[in-house]
């Protein structure tokens, strides 16, 4: 390869020619150049335009991607001019992103809990990932679940619909759950440094909480004997009881907080003695004093109690009081303490506030129980004086009548003072809980570190990182900043301090906020935008009926019941981005600290498109890269996709701007896998929208032989998804992509079962597999092992079919196993044997990429092997002439050179006559096809394929085939692809005279070879496995058992009702009544499969086996190359199809490994054995193919027959025809939004 | 023998030509005199235009409509007072006399040398003109090497705007090997007032087709492409017929007059994006694609319509092609500068005295052009600037009025050349709305790939909106040349690279008036709708209440018979009372300069 020499950042490289500029400078490492628009697979395309680099002597900045680089250039990667262009360019596209990158609900809570994120956990039933994800913001999920005041619910967008989703009893409802607490949390290992945390409220337990996670030893100084500030001592039990609190403190002290109670700082230790022994301090003493009604004589008045003071004290000491109570202020604190004198029995409470109801600050729900427990609500009033007895005890508080006047600061309406309205009321107790103060001055007093304090009595902040004035000092909750708020504000500023203190002891930078628009940033969305959702009324949570609640403290409200959760789990709109965590965009936006307002200006707004059964399409995220476009333009020979209107205008539509699901589209999913933000987005086989964390893992798809890599996304065994491998340019097709819909939606068998009459019994797998033993066993006994056969589908792995092959050989003694779909095809042992001395594609995928021409025949890419068609399409593209035969137009036909259509069960004569032709003109010299062995015989044959007949038989015109002569004449390399499973233009010989043509090519002195993709997952592993009646184990010879010594003599058998007990593994004969009529004699059927299937419901004993994303082990691809399965999710009942197998075999009397790669290992070894080192199959160990391309030619019988359409004879072959020819409704995934 | 002509290309159409076409063919029926069509003459702020034509001897009338057609034939017949305006004469080339003149005195035709001449769908003609003897030239006594040579030594520029040197692009076609090579002419002309490529189509078809036909034998090419916007019909019809007439003839198809050389060309037909007058969009397009525009390199004479080498040129480009190859690189040399060598074709519209197309030698200063050519400004008004280069172009101040117009000295004022567009602008033009016009035509026109073009022009044009209707604000002009700057430099193709070029230029030069827009909330060319206040004149008002009667929202008060007054806080500036008014009593105006006094007091 040519090279050439440029300088890139003052460095002298060696690029290769024809290289751009990006590519020299990943390829050296140099820098890394951020993109939207290019991806390696794709042409460079040059539009997002942050790719930019500064190239010396161009005006302008050049985008990498397209730059070709040139001898001599320099260019620069990085400097301000370059950064801010690329700044400019994200808030250029940001100002036109009307997208939520966080919900609502996310942002506007102080902690910014992952609510959509939770919700959607909840709705699948994963209590214990809800709750942990609550904690990986806010440590104290069950306390919140209760007392939060729900910032969350107030931005909640369902307000504009009908109400607000009830996020916080979601959360009480999942912390309430026994999987909250049944794990403990994982700390980083100890990095042998303390913080001491001055506190025990929220802000001091959460800071606590992810000091200890991060691996620190964080010491919490609490003054009082139990901790939690005013979540003990503040509210009462009936709302939090104690003991969720323990639990929760409990929790954290797992992640390593110590807390020290009755420790007061500035009595028991001091500040300055903090600062030496801990490396931060972190003070959340909270405010404990309570405010004043500002009233003469107040203190000095016997039964004039502070509300925080009476909290406190019937906290530690709940005794039962008498007299009337008037509790003074509207906040939660004055509701507290109204509640808690009438559970004390108090004779009469009165609340009094001095505006109404309307602008009281405490939650309206307990206001409401207020009421409902009698509890007198005095508006409009104020205390302006004492009325004492002579005692000096409180006679009576003298009371003005107000009314509202302007609005304040507040907005709320200014209560004002009614002259002459004063009055005197009558009562025993006055408790003011208008307010609390911090009481810092203990803490500060003759200390050497002297944080600053307000005019509030409050620390000095900054709200970013907690930091006081003093180094290593930080401050937070009630006693901070502006001074007491509530419980999710201390969490907030806990979370701040820890991360604060963490990147100040470790010195990493502090992490940055994460970067998000929301709608919100133009406008609310509204009514307009969301009218056409349907309304919903909201659930409360239950509560406990008044009369158990007075002398009693039991907590009032109980919570959601399962429905209320999932009503209003299903309530909720999802507004936040699925593409939250790697949409890049966001992430550029983040990296390069974009300013939004910068450029702020119209935003087009659109609707979302969900009419697609599989993609989601929100034009609003769409940055214009195009890449989904020309992805479509890679996998479908006319894409689906493209771009309509001009400049601000422009959008990506689906061609025509027809709705997606209109179009060519063939739900590949593609498209959605190229975005680089979230506008295109895929829809899942379950409930619950959320960005949320996936475990992945490597694996093969198992729809097909093509077997593509896969990585396949979980988040639980039961909701999970198939993605490509990530690696640019390997894609997937539809069911690769969406076909997990099948294991989540298919009735699947969760246990063994044994049928009695019409009822299937539960039984355990021992049971199982002593049944089904014991059921063929005893057929072999009364008819003999030739009445007894095993039946697979051939998508089962390798491991699957060698250990049924073992049951079938030494099990039960017979050579009676294969598959009734391969028989139904009229697949025969050993097909190409003969000709090749082997049966498999005699070349991988790689050929095609240098052919000069390929035919294609019997198979439609398109729509069974998409990816496949892919590759062909790359070739033509790139210059390969392309001849494709089928009896049904196909989309690749659009771009062949010659497109042939034979009538169905024709086409070997077709390919017969064409050989003749080359024959005859002399291509194939006759002395070179009569040195192929075979070579006369063969001569002899071909010659009754002549014209006339042929054109009258398959309905071709002799110029057409005549074309085709013409073309395998003038090609050198000639790649044939021909399905030998498809049923619909199979005819009989087709894979001989397929051979023939390659081994011609050849002998003509061209190359060629032929490839076998097969619709079955391992067809081509029976033989190698040993699920054929002719080959045992590694394509061994089967040992002369009783029993059919090959395919057509077992399908022989069948036919004529001679098999009388089976073992049908995934495979569904009983589906088809001229299948089933095979099985009419059978005695005994036992079935192992994942999916319930007419075939397990007629069994007398079925076992749940499972799919190729639950059991590992291996298959044999297309290529020949054996592909690894992982088992990505464990199949619902417990043991996967091999383990199933093993247990049966081992109840048979075999030894078999207990591990499935010990299995691989075996089949491997055998196929060494008898095959040598290296044909056909490649054992994953770079092994090259080694066959010299000799052959026999073999006269076939290019009779033209076409085969009856093979039923689907699993689920999920009959998931794969029914996607594609009936668009199965029921699989469909739920349009919900 | 007398023959008739009348003007008829597009602009003459659309003045009525055509009825005085018709009237004259009625009038003269039977006759001698021989009625034809010509092309457009250049004139065209006196069409329809009727040339009379005896011998060597043309004479022409302007403003000729149909009602005034029998006048003129009384008058060519009998004699006596000229009933038209008698636009000019001229004998044997010579210019004699006429009010016009001086508008084709001042002018050099090399490219409009058979416009309004010949009879552009006679193929005849144009050979009588010397048609066809270039191709003749090229084809049969050159090679291609000495067709490159020559081009090279007459220095032409291509006339698209960028002003590539034509010999030289064509060498690099010509130096890339392939077995399918493409010549392109660019008729995509899209930037509003520009009509020079129109008029040369229409008026002289085959000027064209040989300019490509010689292109193509000098780079190897045997096909071609004249991509026309379909907005211009009358010119695909004359492209049409004139490629007809030359297959017909044997200059068009296989072994052209013997050569050995073959040449096709087909007409493409663009659907109006003015974003594929940009080549590799134009490419795009013509191989049936959306017409976006690709990275370059590779440059079109590598990779260029279905990725073939290929040349792309504009009209004016070709159109001067078989005159240098007739009459030599030197004799074009006399013409022009040492580096602009060769005319340039000018359309001046806007608030010139008499728009229309003026070739002239390049090197002319604009005031010549302006002043001696197109007669100064429209009312005598005080000419403010010119705008050069159209959407991407930018304006040229009063003050430099004495700029050479070429390929040096304009670009150095911060417009360009462009393909020829003068839009004169007056003292009522204000510059920040004119501004507004041309980024709203950009973004509207732009294809919508780059982030920057799809974007920030939208996004400088809401800021000029805002600017305009006096919301804008104090760091609106920064924002804008900010925002200019980066789209510049960080666009794919001319329309984004160039698209803040009227918003910068203007910044340049009238930072005063966005500082008036901003700061004062007026328009000082009283211009701008929202800014401007519409006043009563007490003088000319007669109380007939007309205005008070059209007023929408009532903000017109007075008695019959009374002077009416405007209530400038009702008022919500639509303009109607001086449309209603009669006696020219409703006067726009600036708020006063007190106002703009007052604030700034405030500022300080």
């Amino acid at each position: 390869m040519k090279t050439l020499t440029l300088e890139i950042n003052g460095k002298s490289i060696e690029a290769k020619a024809g290289q751009t500029v990006l590519e020299a400078v990943e390829e050296h490492g140099l820098d890394k150049i951020p993109t939207l628009c290019h991806s390696p697979e794709l042409k460079p395309y040059a539009s997002c335009f942050l790719c930019v680099v500064e190239i010396e002597g161009r005006p302008g900045l050049a985008p990498a991607c397209a730059t070709p680089v040139a001898p001599g250039m320099k260019v620069t990667t990085k400097n301000e001019r370059i950064i801010r262009s690329r700044r400019t360019a994200l808030e250029l596209l940001l100002s036109n992103h009307y997208a939520d990158c966080m919900a609502p609900c996310m942002t506007g809570c102080p902690a910014h809990v992952d609510v959509q994120g939770y919700i959607a956990l909840a709705n699948m039933g994963e209590y214990g990932k809800a709750v942990d994800l609550i904690r990986e913001t806010n440590p104290l999920p069950g306390i919140c679940g209760r007392i939060c005041v729900r910032k969350c619910e107030v931005v909640c967008r369902r307000n504009d619909v009908d109400a607000p989703v009830g996020i916080n009893n979601i959360k009480r409802y999942v912390t309430d759950m026994p999987e909250a607490f049944d794990h403990d949390p994982v700390r980083e290992p100890s990095r042998g440094q303390s913080v001491g945390i001055v506190g025990s409220g929220p802000a001091g337990l959460t800071a606590a909480w992810f000091l200890g996670l991060k691996g620190y030893d964080p010491v919490i100084y609490e003054a009082l004997p139990g901790a939690g500030g005013m979540l003990r001592y503040g509210i009462p039990e009936y709302r939090l009881p104690k003991a969720e609190l323990d639990q929760e403190v409990d929790y954290i002290k797992k992640a390593g907080a110590e807390i020290r109670l009755n420790t007061r700082v500035g009595r028991d230790v001091t500040l300055d003695e903090l600062r030496a022994e801990h490396g931060a301090v972190f003070l959340a003493p909270g405010a404990s004093g309570g405010k004043g009604m500002y009233v003469k004589g107040e203190d000095e008045t016997q039964g004039v109690v502070r509300g925080v003071d009476f909290l406190l004290e019937k906290t530690q000491n709940p005794e039962p009081m008498t007299g009337t109570v008037v509790v003074i202020g509207g906040g939660n604190t004055a509701v507290d303490v109204a509640r808690t004198a009438w559970r004390l029995k108090a004779d009469k409470v009165i609340v009094l506030y001095r505006r109404t109801r309307a602008e009281m600050p405490a939650d309206e729900m307990e206001v409401h129980d207020l009421l409902e427990e009698g509890i007198e609500l005095m508006e409009l009033m104020a205390p302006v004086g004492i009325v004492r007895h002579e005692d000096g005890s409180l006679k009576a508080l003298r009371c003005v009548r107000m009314t509202l006047g302007e609005p304040d600061a507040s907005g709320r309406r200014r209560p004002v003072p009614q002259e002459g309205s004063d009055f005197d009321l009558p009562c025993d107790w006055a408790m003011p809980s208008i307010g609390q103060t911090p009481l810092v001055e203990e803490i500060l007093a003759d200390q050497e570190a002297e944080p600053g304090v307000s005019r509030w009595s409050t620390f000095d902040i900054d709200t970013r990182t907690m930091e006081t004035n003093v180094d290593g000092i930080y401050a937070g909750g009630d006693a901070a900043d502006d001074g007491p708020t509530v419980v999710i504000d201390a969490i907030r500023d806990g979370q701040r301090a820890a991360r604060a203190i963490h990147s100040f002891l470790s010195g990493e930078p502090l992490e940055k906020e994460p970067f998000g628009v929301t709608k919100e940033f133009w406008a609310r969305p509204g009514k307009k935008e969301l009218g056409e959702i349907p309304q919903s009324p909201r659930h409360e949570v239950h509560t406990i009926p008044v009369e158990e609640r007075k002398g009693s403290f039991a907590e009032v409200a109980t919570g959601y019941h399962h429905e209320d959760m999932e009503h209003e789990a299903h309530r909720c709109l999802s507004c936040g981005c699925l593409a939250y965590d790697w949409c890049d965009l966001r992430l550029l936006a983040e990296e390069y600290d974009v300013d939004m307002d910068h450029f702020k200006g119209y935003v087009r707004k659109h609707k979302v498109d969900d009419r697609h059964p599989y993609v989601v399409y929100d034009p609003n995220k769409c940055i214009l890269c195009a890449r989904c476009i020309r992805t479509c333009e890679r996998v479908l020979p006319i894409s689906a996709l493209g771009l309509v209107n001009r400049g601000f205008q422009a959008e990506m539509r689906p061609a025509m701007n027809d709705p997606l699901v209109e179009t060519s589209c063939i739900s590949c999913g593609n498209c959605i896998d190229a975005c680089p933000t979230g506008a295109l987005g895929a829809k899942f086989a379950y409930d619950g929208r959320a960005a949320l964390a996936l475990d992945t893992e490597k694996s093969h798809c198992g729809f097909c032989s093509i077997a593509c890599p896969i990585t396949v996304c979980s988040i639980s065994d039961s909701r999970y998804f198939m993605r490509p491998s990530g690696v640019p340019g390997e894609y997937l097709c539809h069911d690769g992509r969406f076909g997990a819909e099948l294991f989540i939606r298919s009735k699947r068998l969760d246990g063994p079962t044994l049928r009695e009459g019409m009822e299937h019994r539960a039984i355990t797998h021992g049971e199982a597999y002593e049944r089904a033993a014991a059921g063929l066993k005893a057929a072999v006994e009364k008819y003999g092992p030739e009445s007894v056969g095993v039946f697979l589908y051939p998508d089962v792995s390798n491991e699957e079919m060698y250990l049924a092959g073992r049951i079938a050989r030494e099990g039960l003694g017979t050579n009676n196993i294969t598959s009734i779909a391969v028989l139904e095809t009229g697949g025969t042992s050993g097909a190409l044997d003969e000709s090749f001395g082997f049966t498999a594609s005699t070349a991988d995928r790689a050929a095609l990429r240098d052919a000069d021409l390929i035919i294609v025949n019997n198979i439609d890419p398109q729509n069974y092997f998409l990816i496949l068609g892919t590759e062909i399409m790359d070739a033509a593209k790139s210059g390969a002439k392309l001849v494709v035969t089928g009896s049904t137009r196909q989309a690749l036909a659009d771009i062949a050179d010659l497109y042939v259509d034979p009538m169905r069960g024709t086409a070997a004569r077709l390919w017969n006559c064409i050989t003749r032709t080359l024959i005859e003109e002399g291509h194939f010299p006759r002395e070179a096809v009569e040195q192929v062995p075979g070579g006369k015989a063969f001569l002899a044959s071909i010659t009754a394929y002549d014209a006339d007949t042929t054109c009258q038989i398959t309905g071709v015109e002799f110029n057409k085939s005549h074309k085709a002569a013409q073309m395998i004449a003038a090609a050198k390399k000639v790649v044939i692809v021909h399905s030998p499973d498809r049923s619909r233009d199979l005819a009989p010989g087709d894979l001989q005279v397929m051979a023939n043509l390659s081994l011609l090519i050849r002998a003509a002195g061209g190359e060629s070879e032929l490839i076998l993709p097969s619709l079955a997952a391992n067809g081509a592993g029976m033989e190698i496995s040993g699920a054929d009646p002719k080959f045992a184990a590694g394509r061994a010879p089967a040992k002369g058992l009783p029993g059919a010594r090959t395919r057509e003599e077992l399908f022989g058998m069948l036919r004529e009702g001679k098999i009388k007990a089976a073992l049908v593994i995934s495979e569904d004969p009983m589906s088809t009544d001229r299948v089933a009529s095979y099985f009419g004699g059978v005695e005994f059927l036992a079935a192992v499969d994942w999916a319930q299937t007419e075939t397990t419901l007629f069994a007398d004993v079925a076992i749940p086996g499972s799919t190729f994303l639950e059991s590992g082990g291996t298959r044999c691809n297309f290529e020949g190359k054996v592909q690894r399965f992982s088992p990505a999710v464990k199949p619902p009942a417990g043991a996967a199809g091999w383990q199933v197998l093993a247990g049966l075999a081992a109840q048979l009397g075999l030894e078999v490994p207990g591990t499935v790669d010990e299995i691989t290992a075996d089949i491997a070894e055998a196929a060494r054995a008898h095959l040598g080192p290296h044909l056909p199959f490649l054992w994953n160990t770079g092994e090259e193919r080694n066959w010299d391309g000799s052959g026999r030619l073999v006269v076939a019988d290019a009779s033209a027959r076409p085969f009856p359409r093979v039923p689907a004879f699993n689920a999920a072959a009959f998931y794969r025809r029914s996607v594609r020819e009936v668009g199965l409704e029921h699989f469909r995934v739920g349009a919900r939004q | 023998m007398r023959k008739i002509l009348v003007g008829m290309s597009t602009c003459g159409i659309s003045a009525g030509a055509k009825d005085t076409y018709d009237k004259l063919a009625e009038l003269l029926e039977g006759g001698e005199d021989q009625l034809d069509i010509t092309g457009c003459i250049g004139m065209c702020f006196r069409e329809p235009l009727v040339e009379v034509r005896e011998g060597d001897r043309r004479t022409i009338f302007g403003d000729v409509s149909a009602k005034k057609v029998k006048a003129l034939v009384d008058y060519l017949n009998n004699g006596g007072d000229v009933p038209e305006s008698l636009v000019f004469q001229s004998d044997n080339g010579t210019i004699e006399a006429g009010e016009e003149k001086h508008f084709l005195e001042g002018q050099t035709r090399i490219v409009l040398r058979n416009c309004g001449v010949i009879n552009p769908e006679s193929l005849v003609e144009y050979e009588a003109a010397g048609g066809y003897e270039a191709t003749r030239k090229a084809l049969l006594e050159m090679t291609p090497e000495a067709i490159i040579e020559e081009m090279k030594a007459s220095g032409l520029r291509g006339r698209g705007g960028a002003g590539f040197p034509t010999g030289l692009k064509w060498s690099f076609a010509a130096g890339n090997a392939g077995d399918v090579k493409y010549v392109v002419c660019n008729a995509d002309e899209g930037d509003p007032g520009a009509f020079m490529d129109r008029s040369v189509l229409e008026g002289d078809p085959h000027a064209v087709l040989e300019g490509m036909i010689i292109c193509g034998k000098a780079i190897g090419a045997s096909y071609g492409y004249i991509y026309c916007r379909a907005e211009y019909p009358l010119a695909i019809r004359r492209l049409e017929t004139a490629i007809a007439a030359a297959r017909e003839k044997g200059y068009l198809g296989t072994n052209i007059l013997g050569s050995g050389f073959d040449f096709e060309i087909t007409i493409k037909q663009g659907a109006g994006a003015f974003v594929c007058g940009e080549e590799t969009a134009l490419f795009a397009s013509i191989e049936g694609q959306r017409g976006m525009p690709r990275i370059r390199p590779p440059f079109p004479a590598e990779s260029g319509v279905f990725g073939k080498p290929t040349n792309n040129n504009n009209v004016e480009t070709y159109a001067n092609v078989p005159w240098i190859i007739t009459n030599g690189a030197a004799e074009y040399r006399k013409f022009g500068t040492e580096k602009s060598p060769g005319t340039k074709v000018f359309a001046l519209a806007g608030k010139v005295a008499k728009g229309g197309l003026a070739e002239v030698p390049m090197g002319m200063t604009i005031e010549e052009i302006l002043f001696g050519i197109g007669g100064g400004i429209k009312e005598g008004r005080e000419f403010k600037a010119v705008q050069m280069g159209g959407p991407s172009g930018g304006c040229i101040p009063a003050a430099l009025k004495d700029t050479p117009v070429d390929f040096e000295n304009i670009p150095k004022t911060g417009a360009i050349m462009g393909s020829g567009g003068m839009v004169v602008l007056d003292d009522t033009t204000c510059m920040v709305d004119m501004s507004r016009f041309f980024l709203d035509f950009t973004q509207d026109e732009s294809c919508g790939k780059c982030t920057f073009c799809r974007i920030g022009t939208r996004r400088m044009l809401e800021i000029l909106e805002r600017i305009v209707k006096g919301e804008g604000e104090k760091e609106d002009p920064d924002r804008l040349a900010e925002l200019g700057e980066r789209i510049k430099e960080a666009s794919l193709c001319g329309l984004g690279q160039t698209a803040p070029n009227p918003v910068l230029s203007t910044l340049r030069f009238y930072m005063d008036e966005y500082a008036a827009h901003i700061e004062q909330k007026r328009c000082p060319a009283c211009s701008c709708g929202s800014l401007v206040d519409y006043v009563i004149d007490p003088e000319a008002c007669t109380g007939c209440t007309l205005c008070a009667r059209d007023c929408p929202v009532e903000a017109i008060s007075g008695v019959k018979k009374e002077v009416h007054v405007v209530d400038q806080s009702l008022c919500v500036k639509c303009g109607k009372c001086v449309t209603s008014c009669t006696f020219g009593a409703v006067l726009k105006t600036c708020p006063a300069p007190e106002a703009a006094a007052v604030t700034e007091e405030a500022g300080q």
